[in-house]
């Protein structure tokens, strides 16, 4: 019985030596390259970029000779979020994209270069719009260059309308007008759940504040002094109270609770953009307020080929989305918001981090994924492409809605005050009146900023 | 294990003192802020509405819904007259070997207007709703009692077998219904098991996230938002960390409180015996 034991204790040895021979060589690879001289370069991009970004970064590896590391986040996973975390674990890759409001609150918490001494001579940065290039922008830095914008809008399910008479091709002129028509649609569709697809609540996050909310508020009162805005640039102060506020509360409370135009459970599914594509597609939804991307996302959902036509599609739509009616409130609204790419401020590899994000954005990987993605560019070279111009949808947006279009109030701590957004859209479905939900939003303004910098316009 | 277990909670305690955050200012450099935290925490209604959530969802899905049926299950499948036993019991545990997440989705496509859960009801003359919208608290309760059922059955069923078959025997002798037997013979016996039982599905359940969140999402709007939703809402959504360890810190109190409860009663049930 000894002996045995003592042949299968030398065995286990053989085993165990001869799995970690056999490991060895991975367990040291991925160190291989990097001790051999070759830099590796990491980069994280989503994965519907891979199409520019595969032959930009085959570029990039023949003109440097590095090696390049790519993380690609799947499509559904929330890219924000994730590279937020990435950044805060210390996990993050040397260049990554990220959402442009993240700029002031990522350069703040040191984790994103500042890269003003590349900018002088860089022609394809110089190209990109002022207004988009100042977003990126931070306490005199530049933090980030942004590639791909977009405009929001209102989505409309052409034969919703044409079921109460209207055009297919109808635009509202007012809230009022929209909601008469979301009524009457529900009424001659009983069994259509989402009349009006407003983005509510915190499980959409942004989407929440700057699709649904953000668009209602810019319309709906005057601009004077920032009113219809939540912060007041002149003053440097969030609005805790405002007319505007709370007239926009009240049209999510006309839509939840008074007139039913929408039920909730479309905004808490484990894949609700998936689910609301899929309910605009088969006719589930006739007006959605949402982005300049979802034209490509609907015709997915309707499993038709991807490229957007450059006639009227016989399902969906889109028109501007109107202000509220109120005198000196803005006839309809657009806000945009965008990404880019930034540098890790802990990488070595700087001079390379920017040469990777030099070669991904030149038009000519760029320009073709832009237009035949139905994407917005935020560079006037690219506007000039032939494979943009031609593209009749892109050329309507931009012209139609991208030059009204504002940005967001991202300010350090915008993060903050958009979840207060969400938080009070989410009151209104949890029976809290207008009112209710705006104290609510400003009593977390003050105790997150102090009272001192937070506005009453109400009074 | 016990000088990680310190460590963390030390930092942890640390932490919900302070203002730190994932991005901004507060990233780079967090303030001691005392306990300003916990005042906002307790300022507004976010907390007692999360736990109030979380109690009734802990109460019915576990110690009533879990607890109540697996017992019942166990008792019912001893009978010698029920066939296929082994059947039932793989059931079970198919339930609760898939993951929470998946069935989350399972459950998402149950439940929708569309879902199979009304077209069982509509013999009883129920007209299709979105259980999702309409009844989002009793859906996840509905959801997590289906899930965790077979924890309970097999852990009482386990501690049935303990129970020597001659006590019920004397007693059906002396002339005790099968009522009696339960309640004065064999749940007694058992007192312990079923208290370790409610201890664990307790935790497990207070604290239970990928189910409720992949169902409901916390929503629609706060109604299904318990607190292990609200700490990764404010932790991982909102970035706020120095506030989301403050939930923690009283989600673990609160835990540490019933688990307390549940000890005081075991230990009187030991001293008893």
């Amino acid at each position: 019985v000894k002996g045995r034991a003592k042949k299968e204790y030398q065995m286990k040895k053989c085993i165990l030596l001869m799995t970690i021979l056999a490991i060895a060589p991975f367990l040291f690879a991925s160190g291989s390259q990097e001790s051999t001289g070759t830099p590796i370069l990491s980069v994280t991009y989503g994965e519907h970029m891979s199409e520019f970004m595969d032959p930009a970064i085959e570029k990039f590896k023949a003109e440097t000779g590095a090696e390049v590391e790519t993380i690609v986040i799947p499509q559904g996973v929330n890219a924000d979020e994730k590279v937020a975390l990435d950044l805060a674990g210390g996990i993050a890759t040397d260049v990554f994209i990220m959402d442009t409001y993240r700029v002031p609150e990522f350069a703040e918490a040191g984790y994103i270069k500042d890269l003003s001494g590349y900018t002088a001579d860089w022609s394809d940065y110089q190209a990109i719009h002022g207004g988009l290039r100042d977003v990126c922008n931070f306490n005199g830095g530049v933090y980030a260059v942004p590639h791909q914008t977009d405009v929001r809008m209102l989505w409309y399910y052409r034969p919703a309308l044409e079921s109460i008479g209207l055009p297919g091709d109808w635009s509202p002129r007012n809230w009022d007008e929209l909601l008469d028509a979301a009524e009457k649609i529900k009424a001659a569709n009983p069994s259509m759940e989402y009349p009006i697809y407003l983005p509510v609540g915190t499980k959409m996050g942004e989407a929440t504040t700057m699709q649904g909310f953000y668009m209602l508020l810019l319309g709906s009162s005057p601009e004077e002094n920032d009113g219809n805005r939540l912060r007041d640039r002149g003053r440097q102060k969030w609005i805790g109270k405002s007319p505007a506020i709370l007239k926009t509360l009240e049209f999510y409370d006309t839509v939840f609770n008074k007139k039913e135009l929408s039920n909730t459970d479309i905004y808490y599914t484990p894949d609700f953009w998936g689910d609301a594509r899929i309910s605009m597609a088969s006719g589930n939804t006739a007006f959605m307020l949402g982005g300049s991307w979802e034209y490509r996302r609907f015709l997915i959902a309707n499993g038709e080929p991807e490229t957007i036509p450059d006639t009227p599609h016989e399902l969906f739509g889109w028109t501007a989305f109107p202000g509220s009616g109120v005198r000196g409130a803005k006839d309809f609204t657009c806000i945009s918001g965008g990404w880019a790419f930034a540098v890790n401020e802990a990488t070595e590899k700087e001079d390379l981090a920017v040469k990777m994000i030099k070669t991904v954005i030149e038009p000519d990987f760029l320009g073709p994924y832009l237009a035949n993605r139905g994407r917005t560019t935020t560079s006037t070279d690219i506007t000039e492409m032939d494979i943009y111009k031609s593209r009749v949808y892109l050329k309507e947006t931009s012209e139609q809605l991208l030059p009204y279009t504002t940005g967001r109030d991202t300010y350090p701590g915008y993060s903050k005050v958009s979840l207060f957004i969400q938080q009070a859209t989410e009151a209104i479905l949890d029976g809290e009146t207008p009112r209710e939900a705006m104290d609510l939003y400003y009593d977390n303004l003050v105790a997150e900023f102090g009272e001192d910098q937070v506005l009453d316009l109400t009074k | 294990m016990v000088c990680i277990l310190v460590v963390c909670s030390l930092w942890t305690v640390t932490v919900s003192f302070t203002n730190f955050a994932l991005i901004g200012k507060a990233a780079k450099n967090p303030e001691f802020i005392g306990l300003k935290n916990y005042y906002n925490l307790f300022r507004t209604n976010f907390l007692f509405h999360s736990i109030k959530i979380t109690g009734l969802y802990t109460l019915f899905s576990a110690l009533i819904g879990q607890s109540l049926l697996g017992f019942s299950f166990a008792i019912i499948l001893r009978q010698p007259q029920i066939r296929f036993k082994r059947i039932f019991e793989a059931m079970f545990v198919i339930s609760w070997v898939i993951p929470d997440i998946v069935i989350s989705f399972m459950w998402g496509a149950f439940a929708s207007k569309a879902g199979f859960l009304n077209i069982i009801l509509s013999p009883f003359g129920a007209e299709p709703i979105n259980w999702i919208t309409t009844k989002p608290l009793l859906t996840i309760i509905i959801a997590n009692i289906w899930k965790g059922t077979a924890w309970s059955y097999m852990l009482l069923s386990a501690s049935l077998d303990t129970v020597p078959p001659h006590l019920s025997e004397a007693a059906s002798i002396d002339g005790a219904s099968k009522w009696q037997t339960l309640t004065r013979i064999t749940i007694p016996y058992i007192y312990q098991s079923i208290l370790v039982n409610l201890l664990l599905i307790t935790i497990w359940t207070f604290g239970q996230f990928a189910l409720i969140y992949g169902i409901t999402g916390g929503g629609p709007g706060n109604a299904t938002k318990v607190i292990s939703i609200l700490l990764y809402k404010e932790a991982f959504e909102s970035f706020k960390f120095g506030y989301g360890t403050a939930i923690s810190i009283i989600m673990t109190l609160i835990i540490g409180g019933f688990a307390c409860i549940y000890f005081y009663f075991m230990k009187k049930a030991d001293n008893h015996v």
